[in-house]
């Protein structure tokens, strides 16, 4: 129990060091179930704060542990292939339990988006949508210190790797967007 | 060491203590109803062009929505706990009857779920979509908006002179006397005018009826005012087809006020293309124009003329 309260912390406070341990010992189990908390608890608050329909709310809460579990290994194979060409020497299971880590801060935002929830202030939506922006730039720090760690890269080689794909995949929905405009365009 | 250990683990366990209850709290929050909700919504659906039933045609040149996407939506709106009105934003010359029943009698249910339904006219909403408009609780209209025009025609063509002209003559194989009537190739006979006539009038009866019922007057009076001239917005709210003069936004307002929902309300658009509905929609579309593509409509190759509550003089030639 002390080895994972030790992690979090790292992960929370010392982020390269807990990637770094997590990557040379991987435990896939416990990277699994950081992975499930990480999407599951989101995705629990979703289903709390539309609680008015339960098919729906059921819905939220299963698409966002099957997404968490998709991103997660999907990502893991990314940006396992693209440290590798950029000269990473890391195993894959070591990739895919540093990335684990990396989307703790979205269950650790809870306690925020809890109180904006409950709040009654006017613009929470505008404080929400901060706090969203504020977490989702810690796990993009969190996933280039992970595969830094986890592929001993430089930094910059690490940020490379994780948005290059990402870039690629933008110019793609760019592209696709294009084509539904023209296609729209041309009534179908 | 140790102590900074120690210190280590505390923190971690007071954040895993600290997310678990703030889960805790917005349960007991959600269950015990604390959380402020949203005060509701006002659907905007529009009804534009022509009313033609089915889904329409689209082409590169030329786009009619059918009736079926404004029966979906107000389906949708009616069934959103969200949704506390609808507003009807119309800007029609009207269409077929069948159709036209088909988004009234969606109106109606509408009404039945609890939620106000106001009208907002635009340019013109003639006959059919009069007919439409009569269903609101309530009807706004610029003081020169078309509108009106109640009663019913069957369009017919005698294309005789031209087939003469033309040297075709026509040859048909009738499994019953009428089963050819409003063919363009001869005259209608005095029996097949009383039929169409019977029809009409049976239609024309079903629209004063409507507007009867959804305007809150009695059927002499609507008769005195349906004899198909079409009316401004003015004169429409002197003669009592409209109650208020006023714009969109007076009727957003309006809307609010008979849904009880604070001052600028809300307002969810239907029909609006999301950046989600731009990039995922195209499948749909794309599915959706091959199927077109591959199996024409049904009715798109009628030979019968369709009963038209619509001003002639408004139908645009193709």
């Amino acid at each position: 129990m002390g080895d994972w309260l030790d992690l979090i912390y790292d992960v929370l406070f010392n982020p390269a060091a807990a990637m770094r341990s997590a990557a040379a010992s991987p435990r896939l189990g416990f990277a699994g179930a950081a992975v499930f908390i990480s999407f599951g608890v989101p995705g629990a608050i979703l289903w709390l704060i539309s609680s008015g329909d339960g098919t729906l709310a059921a819905a939220i809460l299963l698409a966002a542990l099957a997404a968490g579990w998709l991103v997660w290994v999907a990502a893991a194979a990314v940006f396992y292939f693209t440290a590798g060409l950029l000269g990473g020497r890391g195993q894959a299971a070591g990739m895919l339990a540093a990335l684990a880590l990396a989307f703790l801060p979205l269950a650790a935002a809870t306690p925020v988006w809890t109180a904006l929830a409950i709040s009654r202030i006017p613009a929470k939506w505008l404080l929400g949508l901060l706090s969203g922006a504020v977490v989702g730039v810690w796990v993009l720090a969190l996933l280039v210190v992970a595969v830094r760690e986890a592929e001993g890269i430089t930094t910059i080689r690490a940020v490379a790797a994780v948005f290059f794909p990402g870039a690629v995949l933008l110019a793609g929905l760019g592209s696709l967007v294009f084509l539904a405009g023209a296609l729209i365009y041309c009534g179908w | 060491m140790a102590q900074t250990a120690k210190k280590k683990k505390i923190i971690a366990m007071a954040s895993i203590v600290l997310v678990a209850l703030s889960l805790a709290v917005l349960f007991a929050c959600t269950r015990g109803g604390w959380l402020e909700g949203s005060p509701g919504k006002i659907a905007l659906i529009h009804i534009d062009g022509i009313i033609v039933g089915g889904r329409g045609y689209s082409s590169v040149l030329f786009d009619q929505k059918g009736t079926d996407t404004v029966i979906r939506q107000l389906r949708e709106a009616r069934l959103d706990p969200e949704v506390k009105a609808v507003l009807l934003r119309i800007n029609s010359p009207g269409g077929s009857v069948p159709a036209t029943q088909e988004v009234a009698a969606e109106v109606r249910r509408v009404k039945e779920a609890g939620k106000p339904v106001v009208v907002s006219m635009g340019d013109m909403a003639a006959s059919g979509a009069y007919w439409i408009a009569a269903m609101a609780d309530k009807i706004y209209a610029n003081p020169g908006t078309i509108t009106g025009s109640i009663g019913v025609y069957f369009p017919y063509a005698n294309w005789e002179g031209l087939y003469r002209k033309l040297g075709i003559r026509e040859e048909k194989i009738k499994s019953g006397p009428h089963k050819d009537i409003l063919s363009p190739e001869r005259p209608m006979t005095a029996e097949e005018r009383a039929i169409i006539q019977g029809m009409v009038d049976a239609m024309y009866a079903q629209f004063v009826a409507a507007v009867a019922e959804g305007r809150k007057l009695s059927p002499a009076r609507v008769r005195e005012l349906a004899d198909g001239r079409i009316y401004t917005g003015s004169q429409a709210q002197e003669l009592g087809l409209v109650d208020e003069l006023g714009d969109f936004y007076d009727a957003v307002e309006g809307t609010a006020a008979l849904a009880g929902l604070p001052s600028r309300p809300q307002l969810k658009e239907y029909g609006k293309v999301s950046p989600w509905a731009l990039l995922l929609g195209p499948w749909e579309r794309l599915s959706r124009g091959l199927d077109r593509f591959l199996t024409p409509p049904a009715g798109e190759e009628t030979l019968m003329p369709v009963p038209m509550a619509i001003p002639a003089r408004w139908l645009v030639p193709e």
